[in-house]
């Protein structure tokens, strides 16, 4: 225990009355967002029990052919938000790059409040989630990638808490041994989600070691965007004003230069997975690369993936170069809602090519269709209740996560 | 069945003056009219691909000794959707309304030269290397090592829905009523284990259309189907490696 | 007062006198379609010069195709001298058994048979040219519409013996018929499309 500690340490009551003092000091609006988030997170356990009760069948829009839909993409969305957060944050405190280091509590922060908004959405997916609870712990699967990216993001979620709660006791050398264990157990984690579309030898649209390896670079692309509107958010919801934050603006102008970096690598990636998919018309694989290219998904994929998501972001990430904060918030926002897209075509185009449609059966001569019902619906957008609720209150619990050099 | 003389002079000719240039490129596209590849499937008689696919040939026979071993040899040219089968599995098997344990798909093609419509029973493969049990986070799905049915322990399934997406045949679907993933199991439980040779589609088919039997009896109908050269076998997308234990022929 | 409504009366007994003329004036009735078979209003009042109570004094109904609901509305019925049969009789009209296009003019239309199995199709339209009616209605298939199927011995063992489609379906006339099973074979599927089709006999949904 080093000097530092004995001076910031605070009594129970004085951090009672602190938290409390802060969570009083909201604004309208803020109060507003947080009572929003709220109900959403309300209105999505409602919809969430009532499938429970009647069956998911009647109430989601999945099907025996495409039996996963926006919940995955949603859970898929957050916890590689999440990973990506914890990535680009340990770059700041696990590898002691200095520049990375202001951004780092509050990222730490949002991965756990990402990855929960996740395992929200995910425990209306499974129809039998306290069955999970019991047989994956007694009953593993080893050669399973779900398990193991089940089990890892347990141990990720753990060791992240725990690099938070160190973060803010100053106790700097438990919080980067945590830190480093969660990105490797983050990174393994990662790779097995990739790996549960990856290594299914059925579906061609994901077959492959490239699910592994990009999801980990598009993960941390999120976490950049992730890292730029929530730090702009956060000073607004704690009054004060981001630009005359010299370190934070720095610290948010490398993340922003890390963020071209890798929405760059994430635009060859997607060149090469498109163009491998067209060359040759791969069985399997070329359709569902068409009905990216020109067929129904095309709006998702030019507008959205590539539009909102890469084109867009870069160049409003570059013109801004580092000042301008209006255009870093809005290709970061923008970013966002084109990754939140691409999760989704990346489940669901996957499977809308039957598994059987090479026999030209009448059955299997088209896509398969599937749009997510009024319940998935709202209980996507309860996850994300779930993170912005977290992020509000933790602003203020937290009072705005402020990091104290260590050198 | 009787078998009828095809006198070839003798038949009618509808003239190939007629055929218009059309159809010819048609016909032509369609290629070989080698059954297996027509029907989307790799030939398999040529004996060095068999056992790259074949679960019942060359090193498969040592590394999964099953016995019995169970499998199906469907003859799609017999096959008149009369679903009889279909009837049959959902009654023995108590299969509800919006599922299928086994299913008829029907492939028609206009251009063809003669028939223009065949029907193809598709079915749980019961594959050697199975693509649902790897993926399944809790072994609530797994090959038996005796018969090499591919089981399920419905009281572990937690409803991922994973196993859907690793079969390569859509042979596996959600039962609310047993709150776990179902799927043929060739009626070993309803049927197999209670002294009935055959599962219940099998018994059902009026033509002949799917032969149940033990690979590992050399004398069988099922293993002198599969383990000959005059006529084309096949199995359904042999590219995802599964090493089916559901065969299809012709004749 | 009184001269008016006699006026008025007689005025609405002219115009309804008139318009029971009207309606069944001109062609006297049109084309009657009964499945395959066709009866001409005109051949038999222009061209034969019949008048409306020939007929339609309690063998035939004013109303079109109001007979077809008739169990024994039926070929056998009308060579025994019952319905078309009480002037087609071979001295009136021409025989009943003869000619038989001259009424059957869809040739038949398609039969698709659901038992023993859904389904099975018999198309006359690619089997009628060059065959007449009596190629196969001399005993082994009936004029009615899936007659067949009522037998128990409507199986493919019967083909094979040369029974039914098996008379030609041998390898030599026509294709065997343990050859192309799904030529003819539709299926439960090819059953359920044909619930729309309006030419087609279909047998009953069990």
């Amino acid at each position: 225990m080093d000097g530092h500690t004995k001076s910031s340490r605070l009594t129970l009551n004085e951090i009672e009355r602190g938290i409390t003092e802060r969570l009083l000091s909201g604004t309208p609006l803020y109060y507003f967002a947080v009572a929003v988030s709220a109900l959403l997170v309300v209105a999505a356990l409602v919809a969430g029990v009532h499938s429970m009760i009647v069956g998911h069948d009647h109430v989601y829009g999945v099907t025996r052919e495409v039996p996963w839909g926006i919940l995955i993409a949603t859970y898929v969305f957050f916890v590689v938000t999440s990973t990506g957060l914890c990535l680009v944050s340990s770059i700041g405190h696990v590898f002691g790059v200095e520049s990375y280091m202001p951004i780092a509590k509050r990222s730490v922060f949002l991965s756990i409040a990402t990855i929960l908004g996740g395992f929200f959405v995910i425990a209306f997916e499974i129809k039998l989630p306290w069955r999970m609870a019991i047989y994956n712990v007694i009953s593993p699967n080893i050669t399973s990638n779900i398990w193991w990216m089940g089990t890892l993001y347990g141990v990720y979620l753990v060791l992240m808490i725990f690099e938070f709660l160190f973060l803010n006791l100053d106790m700097h050398k438990p919080a980067v041994a945590c830190g480093f264990g969660g990105s490797i157990a983050g990174i393994a984690a990662h790779s097995n989600l990739g790996a549960v579309f990856g290594l299914l030898m059925g579906r061609e649209f994901w077959h492959g070691p490239y699910m592994s390896i990009y999801f980990i670079a598009s993960a941390m692309m999120t976490g950049t965007a992730i890292i730029y509107l929530f730090h702009h958010l956060a000073y607004k919801v704690n009054g004060e004003k981001l630009s005359q934050d010299k370190p934070m603006m720095e610290s948010l102008d490398v993340v922003r230069r890390l963020g071209i970096l890798l929405i760059c690598v994430i635009m060859f990636f997607t060149v090469w997975k498109m163009v491998a998919g067209v060359a040759g018309q791969p069985g399997g694989k070329y359709e569902a690369v068409m009905a990216l290219i020109n067929g129904p998904y095309a709006i998702n994929f030019w507008v959205f993936e590539a539009g909102f998501g890469l084109v867009l972001p870069l160049i409003l990430f570059y013109l801004s170069k580092g000042k301008n904060l209006t255009m870093m918030f809005w290709g970061s926002a923008l970013m966002i809602i084109g990754i939140f897209i691409m999760r989704y075509d990346l489940v669901i185009v996957g499977q809308v090519v039957p598994v059987f449609h090479e026999l030209g059966v009448n059955e299997y001569k088209h896509l398969l269709p599937y749009f997510p019902s009024f319940h998935e619906i709202i209980i996507t957008l309860g996850g994300f209740g779930v993170a912005i609720f977290l992020f509000l209150v933790g602003e203020k619990v937290f009072a705005g996560h402020k990091v104290e050099s260590h050198h | 069945m009787k078998k009828q003389n095809l006198n070839l002079a003798e038949m009618k000719n509808e003239g190939i003056e007629n055929i218009s240039l059309e159809e010819r490129r048609s016909f032509l596209k369609m290629g070989l009219t080698l059954t297996g590849v027509f029907a989307g499937g790799t030939m398999l008689s040529a004996v060095s691909s068999v056992d790259k696919v074949y679960a019942s040939a060359g090193e498969y026979v040592e590394k999964y000794p099953y016995n019995p071993h169970y499998s199906m040899v469907i003859h799609v040219d017999r096959c008149v959707d009369c679903e009889r089968c279909l009837a049959a599995c959902k009654k023995t098997n108590d299969v509800p309304e919006y599922g299928y344990r086994t299913n008829i798909l029907e492939r028609e093609v206009p251009n063809a030269v003669g028939q223009k419509r065949e029907f193809l029973p598709v079915l749980c493969n019961h594959c050697n290397v199975p693509q649902c049990t790897r993926v399944c986070p809790t072994k609530a799905t797994y090959k038996d090592p005796q018969n090499g049915i591919v089981m399920m322990n419905i009281a572990k399934c937690i409803g991922c829905l994973t196993c859907q997406l690793g079969c390569p045949y859509n042979a596996r679907y959600f039962s609310e009523e047993k709150h776990a993933v179902d799927k043929c199991n060739f009626c070993i439980d309803t049927r197999l284990s209670k002294g009935e040779k055959l599962t219940a589609c099998s018994a059902a088919c009026p033509a002949q259309v799917r032969i149940f039997g033990d690979l590992a009896v050399p004398d069988s109908r099922v293993y002198r189907s599969i383990h000959q050269l005059e006529k084309a076998v096949w199995v359904m997308r042999p590219e995802a490696g599964t090493k089916p234990n559901v065969f299809y022929t012709k004749g | 007062m009184k001269s008016a409504t006699r006026f008025i009366v007689l005025t609405l007994l002219a115009v309804t006198t008139a318009g029971l003329q009207l309606g069944h004036a001109g062609d006297g009735g049109g084309d009657i379609a009964y499945k395959s078979t066709v009866f001409s209003h005109a051949s038999h009042v222009d061209g034969a010069g019949f008048d409306c109570e020939s007929c339609h004094d309690g063998m035939f109904e004013m109303e079109a195709g109001a007979i077809s609901a008739n169990p024994d509305f039926n070929m056998n019925a009308i060579y025994e001298g019952q319905f078309c049969g009480a002037c087609h009789d071979g001295s009136t009209a021409f025989a009943a058994d003869d000619d038989c296009t001259t009424c059957h003019t869809k040739a038949g239309g398609d039969i698709l048979y659901s038992e023993p199995v859904k389904s099975v199709l018999f198309s006359h339209e690619s089997h009628a040219a060059g065959f007449g009616c009596e190629s196969c209605h001399t005993g082994m298939f009936a004029m009615e519409a899936l007659a067949a199927q009522k037998n128990a011995d409507f199986t493919m063992d019967s083909l094979y013996q040369g029974k039914y489609c098996g008379a030609c379906h041998d390898g030599d006339t026509a294709f065997a018929s343990d050859t192309r099973c799904a030529s003819c074979h539709l299926g439960v599927k090819g059953y359920n499309r044909s619930a729309d089709a309006t030419d087609t006999e279909r047998g009953a949904s069990h």
